[in-house]
């Protein structure tokens, strides 16, 4: 038994843990996550930014991930447009160095433009796949338009568009850019983009969970006005942006919000309900790990007294 | 169709004049870019040697030169030095290599799944339904982008490989990760030393406070209390900004400077890879 214990078969644990994490996804329900201080930062700054429709300003937000990440990034960008929406926000998608990401950036927003009445080419627009060069990243600050030059929907000049009326630099028409990525693009912003600014951009990030621990130096320095951690910040996110939905339209109910109004067979709408499945699947890995442990504890107790015997023989 | 894909090619290239100087300009850039690789295929091993670390070395100094140079209002806008203005064109250059690489990649791994399909070597279905696949999202992504009217089914079929193909089975592949992730949780985090159970420990909470079922361990201290330091979220936060982040400063910091030692010694072509040790 105690060997047992100690040295599971991985097969069990697959099986287990399949179980576990189908369970959770048909009987789970939206969690009420305790929000972290940097998805709150995020919000807020968000909140703040002058992106509204007479500011002379937008948002930018990079859909820089690829199908492999989008439980976490793709929850994290619908909550993301989900409140850029809410608030009348106007904004730009554009996805660097990832074409996957700039199909990714054009599905969710043109998802979610008729429920909350966006038009595109007004309130948003889809900057598309861009070649991540070290030009692009110098140049594209200084003259938006004369570097993506067409948007990605309908191939025309951006200067057709009204959203892009008087849109010319990252310096003075760019109120907040949110990287949200599964690679190593933020650094191109941090490094070569935030600099060129004065006052620095405000960037915002949006990663996996296993890239978070490393982001921390940077929302200390203030290079990063806010952090969405994988599944977990999506979640949070979303819980703000729920609230604030019910506050905006009184009427509404928990009910009529995108995480409860699914089939349940469309899971990836709503990244609270998915922290359900994840919260399983942690506490189940928590009492492997307390399996494991207690497995080696006994047994090292029950060989201490032999060891003893042996050494008296 | 002809004329939609023609229409197509027409906004997209729109920026390059396409008169016959232009054609002649490719096809003159072909026949010259043909006679110099011709040329340097005949050089001695020693030449190519050489030629490879002037190239570097030039390529190193031009942005080197790029960053520390003084830099003064430039008249196409912004702040730059008299190197800023060539720094798109030479990126630019980097992008033509790289389009290269892809045809290349594209020829070799036809040349290795073809050659295992006409042989009917074993796994010769695996290459079928590569070839199978590149072919339709080759056909429907291009008919859709070029919007090719009349052919609606195209556009769904491109929805239905891409959306409904493609991004579960990438997304599907990726999760497989939390078996492998749960699997060695449970073999790796055994309490053997000091440090494995300051590990464990760490681990244990951080992932509590991440889940709701952690938090609500310790969700009977009232959050503004001065017990609230006890709450198993902030303990989590406080590993993570107290403990962790000074810790990732100094791996980033660490990892920078080797990493412009490496640079260095790639720049001044110290660093001898497989290419010289090779020739040589």
């Amino acid at each position: 038994m105690l060997h047992l214990m100690q040295s599971l078969d991985r097969r069990w644990i697959y099986l287990i843990l399949s179980i576990v994490l189908i369970v959770a996804l048909i009987v789970g329900k939206p969690v009420k996550p305790v929000v972290l201080p940097s998805v709150q930062s995020l919000f807020d700054a968000v909140e703040k930014a002058p992106a509204g429709p007479t500011d002379g300003k937008i948002i930018l937000v990079s859909t820089t991930f690829a199908n492999n990440t989008i439980g976490e990034n793709g929850n994290q960008a619908r909550a993301v447009f989900r409140h850029l929406m809410l608030r009348h926000k106007r904004f730009a998608v554009l996805a660097v160095s990832e074409p996957v990401g700039a199909e990714i950036g054009r599905i969710i927003p043109t998802s979610l433009a008729k429920r909350y009445g966006y038009v595109y080419g007004r309130d948003w627009i889809d900057f598309g796949y861009q070649v991540g060069t070290l030009a692009f990243f110098k140049s594209f600050p200084l003259d938006i338009p004369g570097n993506v030059k067409v948007d990605a929907v309908n191939h025309k000049p951006l200067d057709q568009y009204e959203i892009m009326r008087g849109i010319k630099t990252i310096q003075d028409n760019v109120a907040l850019h949110i990287e949200l990525t599964a690679s190593a693009s933020l650094f191109d912003w941090m490094m070569i983009v935030q600099p060129m600014t004065r006052p620095r951009l405000k960037i915002g990030y949006g990663c996996t969970g296993v890239m978070a621990a490393e982001a921390y130096p940077y929302l200390d320095s203030g290079q990063l006005i806010g952090m969405l951690p994988g599944l977990k910040g999506a979640a949070d996110y979303e819980r703000l942006v729920d609230e604030l939905e019910m506050r905006l339209k009184p009427g509404i109910t928990a009910d009529q919000l995108s995480f409860a109004s699914i089939p349940r067979i469309s899971l990836y709408h709503s990244a609270r309900y998915l922290m359900f499945a994840q919260n399983a699947a942690h506490i189940f890995v928590i009492l492997l790990i307390i399996l494991g442990n207690l497995g080696m504890f006994l047994t090292k107790r029950q060989a201490k007294p032999v060891s003893k015997e042996a050494a008296n023989d | 169709m002809i004329h939609q894909f023609r229409h197509y090619l027409h906004d997209h290239l729109a920026t390059i004049n396409s008169t016959p100087h232009f054609l002649l300009a490719i096809a003159a850039s072909i026949v010259v870019f043909a006679i110099v690789m011709t040329l340097l295929h005949r050089t001695s091993s020693q030449f190519k040697k050489w030629l490879t670390i002037v190239c570097t070395f030039a390529a190193g100094l031009f942005f080197f030169l790029e960053y520390v140079l003084p830099v003064h209002k430039l008249k196409s806008g912004g702040e730059g030095n008299v190197i800023t203005p060539f720094v798109e064109p030479v990126s630019n250059y980097i992008q033509y290599v790289l389009i290269w690489t892809i045809f290349l990649g594209l020829i070799s791994l036809a040349i290795v799944h073809g050659r295992r399909l006409f042989q009917r070597q074993p796994g010769w279905h695996n290459s079928l339904a590569f070839f199978l696949a590149m072919l339709a999202m080759l056909v429907t992504g291009f008919a859709t982008r070029v919007g090719v009217t009349g052919l609606t089914g195209l556009k769904i079929s491109y929805d239905s490989l891409f959306s409904g193909f493609l991004l579960n089975l990438d997304a599907a592949m990726f999760a497989l990760l939390a078996f492998y992730i749960a699997s060695a949780a449970y073999r790796a985090f055994r309490v053997r030393t000091v440090e494995a159970a300051l590990l464990m420990i760490s681990a244990l909470i951080i992932m509590l406070g991440f889940v709701s079922f952690g938090v609500s361990l310790t969700s009977w201290i009232k959050p503004h209390s001065g017990w609230a330091y006890f709450r198993i979220e902030n303990i989590s936060l406080w590993l993570l900004n107290w403990v962790n982040m000074p810790g990732q400063r100094a791996v980033a910091i660490g990892v920078q400077v080797g990493a412009v030692a490496m640079a260095l010694r790639l720049w001044l072509s110290l660093e001898r890879g497989a290419f010289f040790s090779k020739e040589s």
